[in-house]
C-alpha cells in the first residue's frame, strides 16, 4: 500500500523539505497534497482522503493547533493520525498537542531518519510489509 | 534573563548545519561595512514569558545557498533562486525556536510571529537594545541579532 499524505505548513521550503525527506526515506507514497496553512489543510482534507497529515504549529490564517480541533470536532477527519513537526521545543506544548491526539511530534531541524523513524510509529513498518492502515 | 554571546553562536551554528548544511564559524576578520553591506534581513517577533525579536542578515547568494541546500539542489536553480527569502525565513524560525527553548527551559510556551523580509535601513538602525553574533561561511558574513524586551544582553 502506499499513503495519501497532506503536508501543513505555511513555508513552501519546508513542504518541499518534508515531500523530499519522504523521498530519501522511501515511504510508500500515493500522493503527496500541500496546503500554506489549517484552514487550507481542512479543505483538503475534506477533498480528499488523507492516510496521514504532517503539520506546523505556527502558521498565519489558521495555525496548527485550530486546525487539528477542528478535525477532532469533524467524524470524518478526526481518525487521520497527525504528526507535528515544529520549532517549537516547549513541552507544555508538546504535552497539550498529545493530549488532543497529536500521534507524534518531530522537532525542527528534523533529519530524514528522524522523520523516518516517526512515520513508521505511525503508521506502520513498510519496508517489511508490516504495514498497517491508521485505525 | 541573560542573552550570552556563546549561546547565540551554539544555537546559530547548529541550526544552520542541521537544517541547511551550512557551517558556519564565529567571523574571525574584520566585519563588513554595514552600509555598504548587501544584505538581505528577516525578522521574527516573539511573546510569551518574555517578549522579543530575531534578525538574521546574510548576503543574497548565501540565502540562495540556504535554499539550494534545504531542497537539494544547485543554488543557481530556479527553484533556489525563488525559495531563497523563505528558506531565510524558514532557517530563522528553526533558530528562533531553538534559542527559546535554550534561553527559557523546556517548560514555557512562546508564540512565534511570521517572519518577514526586513529593509536595508533597518539593518542600520539602532533602535532597542540587542545582542548580536557574526559568522562565517564559505567567505559569506552571516549576522545574527535578538532583542529581548526590558533584558540584559552582555553579547552586543
Amino acid at each position: 500500500m502506499a499513503f495519501n499524505i497532506l503536508i501543513v505548513d505555511d513555508s513552501k521550503v519546508t513542504r518541499m523539505m518534508i515531500g523530499r525527506t519522504l523521498t530519501l526515506a522511501r515511504v510508500p507514497v500515493q500522493t503527496i497534497t500541500e496546503a500554506e496553512n489549517g484552514e487550507d489543510g481542512l479543505q483538503k482534507m475534506r477533498a480528499s482522503p488523507m492516510d496521514i497529515v504532517i503539520a506546523d504549529i505556527n502558521m498565519p490564517v489558521m495555525n496548527g493547533v485550530e486546525m487539528i480541533t477542528q478535525m477532532n470536532n469533524d467524524a470524518s477527519l478526526s481518525k487521520i493520525p497527525v504528526v507535528v513537526i515544529s520549532t517549537e521545543g516547549s513541552a507544555t506544548r508538546i504535552e497539550e498537542l498529545r493530549a488532543m491526539g497529536v500521534q507524534a511530534y518531530v522537532r525542527k531541524p528534523f533529519t530524514p531518519e528522524g522523520v523516518r523513524d516517526t512515520l513508521k510509529e505511525v503508521m506502520g513498518d513498510w519496508e517489511d510489509g508490516a504495514e498497517k492502515r491508521p485505525a | 534573563m541573560e542573552l550570552k554571546k556563546d549561546l547565540l553562536e551554539r544555537v546559530a551554528a547548529h541550526v544552520l548545519q542541521d537544517a541547511a548544511f551550512v557551517f558556519a564559524m564565529p567571523l574571525m576578520e574584520e566585519r563588513p561595512d554595514l552600509s555598504t553591506w548587501k544584505a538581505v534581513g528577516v525578522r521574527l517577533a516573539f511573546s510569551g514569558p518574555f517578549d522579543g525579536w530575531c534578525e538574521m542578515w546574510v548576503p543574497f547568494e548565501m540565502s540562495k545557498l540556504l535554499a539550494a541546500n534545504m531542497l537539494g539542489m544547485e543554488d543557481n536553480a530556479p527553484d533556489a533562486q525563488e525559495m531563497c527569502f523563505d528558506a531565510l525565513k524558514e532557517t530563522l524560525n528553526i533558530f528562533s525556536g531553538n534559542l527559546l527553548t535554550e534561553l527559557a527551559g523546556a517548560d514555557p510556551v512562546f508564540n512565534l510571529g511570521t517572519p518577514s523580509v526586513m529593509q536595508k535601513p533597518e539593518l542600520l538602525s539602532e533602535g532597542p537594545h540587542y545582542a548580536e553574533a557574526w559568522f562565517d561561511s564559505d567567505d559569506m558574513p552571516i549576522l545574527i541579532r535578538v532583542a529581548l524586551a526590558d533584558q540584559a544582553t552582555d553579547a552586543a
